[in-house]
């Protein structure tokens, strides 16, 4: 491979793998979850 | 008053899945690879990610925000979502492109679905022993049942694993979000990522050296993917491929993300549910999709072959025959590869139901049971023809219409809905509520201005699509020759409607005469079939909403 194809593919998937990693910590380790209990929503 | 639904997510990890696995399809290991090699290799990237930032992340969170906002008014689809942010009932027959979409294109998406079951199930068996290219082919043929200009195409293995896809996708329907989408998402996406990664590293680990069978290194393939070719950046073709694949890659446009997030409560996170989702789907593609089909097929195949074929064509036809050469495990290597496709579909073709069903729920009080019913009655008709035909008749014009050209309709539509009729300050409002990520205010602007001018621009480019690409006529000409004169190109809008992809040769012998005519009034026909199906969707949403006004509740 290319020095300029491996740098186009580090980048891209450093980016990729880097953001989707940050978005699933961010995710699991929020407090909220989906069925905490709320008052229902309002019927339009 | 009208009840409201009471079907929830069980958990984010299910949502973020069952949405990612909406996004991720055929299209991200068959697709992509073709794209990237054909539209500048690396250098595609940069483009890419332009789109990514402008079109496809602004798009998720708009849909996410019209479901969820939809969602609090009991309305689970984009009829109701649009007729909720909308200020005129307009909008909600704008939004019947949601439901319409989403039956056209589980009628053909199960089919292919059902081809990778097939063809899963007999790599496990070793059907696919010592087969060359055309024992691959014939097996393909008896799937699919198609013989050369004939307009019948019918196939009793076809139609039986068709069938048996149509009862599945219908039975984890019928089973609810939590209990159905949601568990096979959670078991399908890590398989299908688990499947991908497996392949991708034994494909690299291809050894010119050590294998007899290998031409070249599978890094000749990467390299062919990544090598950038920066003057591919001054084409606006591939500006508009990029962000073509990025809008079908996230499966924008369709109805099943708003559907989706409407189950979600008014203070529920969107951004990093939505973000992750898609980000995910970019995992899938870039990383993994870019790892397997390409530099696999290279290391057999060599550069000169694999560039004369097309994504599909390596990936079903070429594919099986490749495997042979990993010996022992061929089999599990077939089923891995096949049975990554068939999760990665059945994911996207639940996503197609799940509207269909949800409009019948909210608005015609439904159970799940006979919703999931309602849906396989109403795929039937549409799912026949299909099977039944040639593919270049009612398969290819839904994948046109439905697939293709209404997912860009349906877009710039809720582009301009959130931004410029519901207001992008209320817009931004309503998607930062309960937000878990902070979206950068620069997107503000970009939501505003360039997601919806950016879409009518490739909406006006897939109508308007000239035959020798709008290159030549943008730069006055090539190779010193002017412009030639306007020809429609077979895969614009305007091309399509005139049936430029059927065009004869002038050597063509009665026999293709016959059946380009016949492929023609095929093709007319479903035109008429796929106006009726939007006219049918149109009434029952009218009827609903005559319904509703009446006071006539939805939901028992």
């Amino acid at each position: 491979m290319t020095q300029m194809a491996w740098v186009f593919l580090l980048l891209s998937w450093t980016t990729i793998i880097g953001c989707t990693l940050y978005c699933f910590v961010k995710l699991m380790s929020s407090n909220r979850r989906l069925d905490d209990d709320q008052s229902p929503p309002e019927a339009g | 008053m009208k009840a409201i639904s009471k079907e929830r997510w069980a958990s984010r990890m299910g949502l973020v899945l069952a949405m990612a696995g909406n996004a991720v399809g055929l299209g991200n290991f068959l697709r992509f690879p073709a794209q990237a090699v054909q539209n500048g290799g690396g250098a595609f990237l940069i483009p890419y990610f332009v789109s990514l930032l402008v079109l496809g992340l602004p798009l998720v969170w708009i849909e996410w925000t019209i479901g969820r906002y939809g969602g609090r008014f009991g309305h689970h689809t984009t009829p109701g979502c649009f007729d909720a942010m909308g200020k005129s009932p307009f909008w909600k027959y704008l939004g019947v492109f949601g439901l319409w979409s989403c039956l056209i294109i589980a009628a053909y998406y199960l089919y292919i679905e059902s081809w990778c079951l097939g063809y899963a199930g007999y790599s496990l068996i070793n059907g696919f022993a010592d087969a060359d290219s055309q024992k691959v082919e014939a097996f393909y043929n008896s799937l699919i049942g198609q013989q050369e200009h004939s307009i019948l195409a019918a196939s009793w293995h076809g139609m039986v694993l068709f069938g048996l896809c149509v009862v599945l996708n219908i039975y984890i329907l019928s089973r609810g979000l939590a209990r159905g989408i949601e568990l096979v998402s959670k078991i399908g996406m890590p398989l299908l990522i688990l499947f991908a990664t497996v392949l991708a590293v034994r494909g690299l680990m291809i050894d010119p050296a050590t294998d007899p069978h290998a031409v070249a290194s599978p890094f000749e393939g990467l390299n062919f993917v990544w090598e950038p070719k920066f003057d591919s950046l001054t084409n606006p073709s591939v500006w508009l491929a990029a962000a073509g694949q990025i809008f079908f890659t996230i499966s924008i446009g369709m109805g099943s993300m708003q559907c989706y997030a409407s189950y979600l409560r008014e203070d529920d996170d969107l951004t990093l549910n939505g973000t992750t989702a898609a980000w995910t789907n970019e995992f899938c593609e870039v990383v993994l999709g870019g790892t397997i089909l390409i530099p696999i097929a290279v290391a057999y195949l060599g550069l000169a072959t694999v560039q004369q074929k097309s994504g599909f064509g390596l990936g079903f036809l070429v594919f099986p025959t490749l495997f042979n050469h990993w010996g022992a495990f061929a089999p599990l290597a077939g089923f891995l590869w096949f049975g990554l496709l068939f999760f990665a579909a059945i994911t996207s073709s639940l996503a197609m139901g799940q509207p269909i069903m949800a409009f019948l729920q909210d608005e015609f009080g439904l159970n799940r049971r006979q919703s999931a019913l309602a849906f396989g009655g109403m795929l039937l008709p549409l799912a026949l023809p299909v099977a039944l035909l040639h593919s270049k008749s009612y398969f290819d014009e839904f994948d046109f219409w439905a697939g293709t050209f209404s997912l860009v309709v349906m877009a710039a539509c809720e582009a301009i809905l959130f931004s410029w009729v519901f207001g992008v300050r209320r817009g931004w409002e309503e998607m930062m509520r309960g937000a878990e990520l902070r979206v950068p205010r620069i997107f503000y602007p970009i939501m505003q201005y360039v997601t919806p001018l950016f879409l009518l621009v490739i909406l006006a480019a897939s109508i308007f699509k000239p035959a020798a690409g709008w290159e030549v006529y943008l730069n006055g000409g090539r190779d010193g020759q002017p412009p030639p004169a306007w020809e429609w190109a077979p895969d614009g809008m305007i091309g399509k409607l005139l049936h430029k992809d059927l065009k004869l040769g002038a050597n063509a012998t009665p026999e293709e005469i016959r059946f380009n005519e016949q492929l023609k009034f095929m093709r007319t026909s479903d035109r008429v079939v796929m106006i009726g199906v939007f006219l049918a969707f149109s009434a029952l949403v009218s009827t609903a909403w005559r319904r509703r006004s009446n006071g006539v509740k939805g939901i028992p």
